[in-house]
């Protein structure tokens, strides 16, 4: 089967006048199935953001693509033009971000917002164009949408404009929706009704999505597939429980290891001497690395397939007592 | 009997809103801190933590009750400006960047509160601070923006820790942090507590960090606390409504620790404007009967301190099975990773 999103050596890189370039993204790969939901887990400025609007086609300046593809359907996105795009985002790709208000506008009902969406993109007239809207409040759970429809994004609470963002990101059915961290400002009773709308609605319609999120707890219980990002870096991408039954990088384990607040685990999988630094060569990740070797300060490793849809990023990946290596 | 560390008793606090309304961000809190231990508050955003935080430190006029520091009244900013209270209660803030001027180094920073209090030996003091924290003598000099986001909390800590405090107010310390930083900085944190004997307020909602950092904890909502105790008590035998659903929706890195939904709680928190009349829980609790939309429930004293707030704790007692989530996440971690 086609995923629905192919990413392939993928690299974006914000040019700096004079310095050095910052290679946000590097030699990415990754694959969304159709249906799929896709979680990318890593540490601030690991590049989630940046890959995130690479796919939505709005590079922050100077960023830009400087080699691989990144395939939606028939088309390279990674080769498309804006007056492509804009068809593109809001109808077949859309993108959900964290503080919802500053999304909308103002100065207008929320409702009629939705609308406005849906008579750009598919060419509704005024009065489908409402309705449709006033079914996309319903069924992101907004309590008495009619009233709702006229209401301002000030006069909504911080979940409730989230599910406005929401609704206007599924308004159009959108074949691929990217999350980037939407979820992490809401408090948890919420954030937990937010995820599951997202579920039922992601199911219902059909779409893929890719989550992007610093939570690797909420990974766990939302995704079905996980893809670890470092410092531009895939190093580890599997299947939800083979993941999170058998993580593989040594990467993984440190996250895995700090959310568990144990002291044993802490020594067990941190370097007393770790170093902030990026190595000019080898293993990005080898100077924080417990289980680093003499090769991996010399030779960066390839995203290799150790299991079915299992891949790992890693010359020495843990092995598990179940796990054959 | 000497007086305890600090005591809060039936504190309320209002900010004027616009319309000449209220905001009732708290709503008659009372707890007891000893020297030397941890209470967690913790509860969704509004629930009135910051504002707690604020009146113990002095920096908030408070409305109604009372708050002591062994003995002595705190009432706002005059009161916490006597020479008595000077140094001995301070803060960590989440964004680092509130306590440290990025036009100054840090090692200025550091010594700033010092300044503030007349204290002559400050150089040792900063000195003492950074070696505690495990700041370089580098980092000193550097400017906020030139470190990471880890080092600077451990910049607000040595801040804080500096005038060797009695009780250190941590509001979301660790909340804009990784969690390779954050659990440096929790590591950190409980050193110094162990070296030092200051007691903290760790304001949160990261309730597994609570879990591991805390000796007693409190659950807020609305401004009001709906159950504390010890930690055993509140992870591993809650028997409030709030406080069930707020652990269920935490969700662990671990797929075969499903987050629970028959406890979940429903829409969201009502305006702090328009409190309801009864429990401030009742329009969201799946366990409410008529009684609670009535009547406001007082916290029950179930023994060793643990006092739970709810009409029908009896009811949830049998029909719930509490298990500490966060200890069954580390030993599933402690097996998964701990060999190879
Ligand atoms: N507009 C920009 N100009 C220059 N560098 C940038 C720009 N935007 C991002 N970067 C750099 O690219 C890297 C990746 O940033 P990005 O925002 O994609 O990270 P992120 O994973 O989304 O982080 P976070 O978890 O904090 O949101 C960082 O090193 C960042 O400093
Ligand atoms: N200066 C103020 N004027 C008016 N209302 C205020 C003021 N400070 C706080 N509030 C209100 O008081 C309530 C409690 O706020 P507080 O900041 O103490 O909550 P919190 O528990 O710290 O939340 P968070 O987790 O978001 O930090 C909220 O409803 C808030 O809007
Ligand atoms: S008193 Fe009633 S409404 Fe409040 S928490 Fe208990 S059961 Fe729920
Ligand atoms: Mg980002
Ligand atoms: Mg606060």
């Amino acid at each position: 089967m086609t995923p629905a999103l192919s990413i392939q050596g993928l690299n974006v890189a914000y040019p700096a006048y004079g310095g050095r370039s910052v290679e946000a993204v590097r030699g990415l790969d990754l694959e969304v199935g159709a249906g799929e939901i896709m979680a990318l887990v890593g540490e601030m400025g690991c590049g989630k953001t940046t890959l995130a609007r690479a796919i939505m086609g709005a590079l922050k300046p100077p960023g830009r693509i400087t080699a691989g593809s990144i395939r939606l359907g028939g088309q390279d996105l990674a080769r498309l033009g804006e007056a492509e795009f804009r068809k593109l985002r809001g109808r077949d790709l859309a993108m959900i971000v964290p503080n919802p208000r500053s999304e909308l506008d103002p100065m207008r009902p929320v409702g009629e917002q939705i609308a406005a969406v849906l008579r750009a993109h598919l060419g509704l007239t005024r009065k489908p164009a409402r309705e449709r809207a006033l079914a996309t409040l319903e069924a992101v759970r907004i309590p008495d949408p009619v009233r709702r429809y006229n209401a301002y994004p000030h006069e909504l609470s911080g979940g409730m404009a989230q599910r406005v963002v929401i609704a206007i990101a599924l308004a159009c059915e959108p074949r691929f929706i990217i999350s980037d961290d939407a979820t992490s400002g809401l408090d948890v009773t919420v954030q937990a009704q937010i995820l599951d709308l997202l579920a039922r609605l992601v199911s219902e319609q059909r779409t893929s999505m890719l989550y992007i999120t610093r939570d690797i707890g909420v990974a766990a219980h939302f995704c079905t597939r996980i893809a670890v990002m470092h410092r531009g870096e895939v190093v580890e991408t599997a299947d939800r429980d083979a993941f999170f039954s058998a993580p593989r990088h040594p990467y993984s384990a440190t996250l895995l290891a700090a959310f568990a607040h144990s002291p044993a685990l802490r020594a067990r999988w941190t370097r007393p001497d770790a170093s902030a630094e990026i190595p000019e060569r080898g293993c990005r990740f080898a100077l924080r690395c417990v289980r680093a070797m003499e090769r991996c300060a010399t030779d960066a490793p390839a995203l290799s397939v150790l299991a079915p849809g299992h891949a790992v990023r890693c010359h020495a990946p843990i092995r598990h007592m179940a796990v054959p290596a | 009997m000497s007086a305890p560390l600090l005591a809060v008793d039936d504190l309320q606090k209002t900010f004027p809103a616009a319309g000449g309304a209220m905001v009732r961000a708290v709503n008659g809190v009372s707890f007891r801190l000893d020297a030397g231990e941890t209470l967690a508050l913790v509860g969704e955003s509004g629930s009135g933590k910051t504002t707690i935080g604020r009146c113990v430190l002095g920096l908030l006029p408070i409305t109604a009750g009372q708050i002591t520091f062994r003995g002595h009244a705190i009432r706002g900013r005059a009161s916490i400006r006597e020479a008595w209270f000077r140094g001995r209660l301070q803060i960590v803030f989440q964004e680092p960047a509130e306590a440290l001027d990025p036009r100054f180094t840090i090692g200025a920073s550091i010594e700033e509160p010092l300044r503030a209090l007349g204290l002559a030996d400050r150089a040792s003091r900063v000195e003492e601070a950074a070696r505690r924290v495990g700041l370089s003598a580098a980092s000193l000099d550097a400017r906020p923006g030139e470190l990471s986001a880890g080092t600077l909390q451990r910049a607000g800590i040595a801040r804080a820790i500096a005038s060797r405090p009695e009780i250190i107010v941590l509001d979301e310390p660790t909340s804009a942090l990784d969690p390779t930083s954050r659990a440096e900085v929790v590591d950190l944190l409980q050193r110094l507590q162990a070296e030092m004997g200051t007691a903290y307020l760790f304001i949160s909602h990261d309730l597994s960090t609570v879990h591991h950092l805390s000796d007693r904890i409190a659950v807020l909502y609305l401004g009001a606390i709906v159950e504390q105790g010890r930690g055993a008590d509140v992870f591993g035998r809650s028997r409030h409504p709030y406080s069930l659903g707020l652990l269920q929706s935490v969700l662990l890195p671990d797929p075969g620790q499903p987050r629970g939904s028959a406890l979940a709680l429903q829409g969201e928190i009502p305006s702090p404007i328009d409190l309801p009349p009864g429990c401030f829980l009742a329009s969201r609790c799946p366990f409410a009967e008529p009684r609670c939309r009535a009547e406001r429930p007082l916290p029950l004293d179930l023994g060793g301190g643990h006092q739970v707030a709810c009409f029908r704790q009896e009811h949830v007692l049998r029909e719930t099975a509490v298990t500490d989530r966060f200890a069954a996440f580390q030993r599933h971690a402690e097996r998964l990773l701990g060999q190879d």
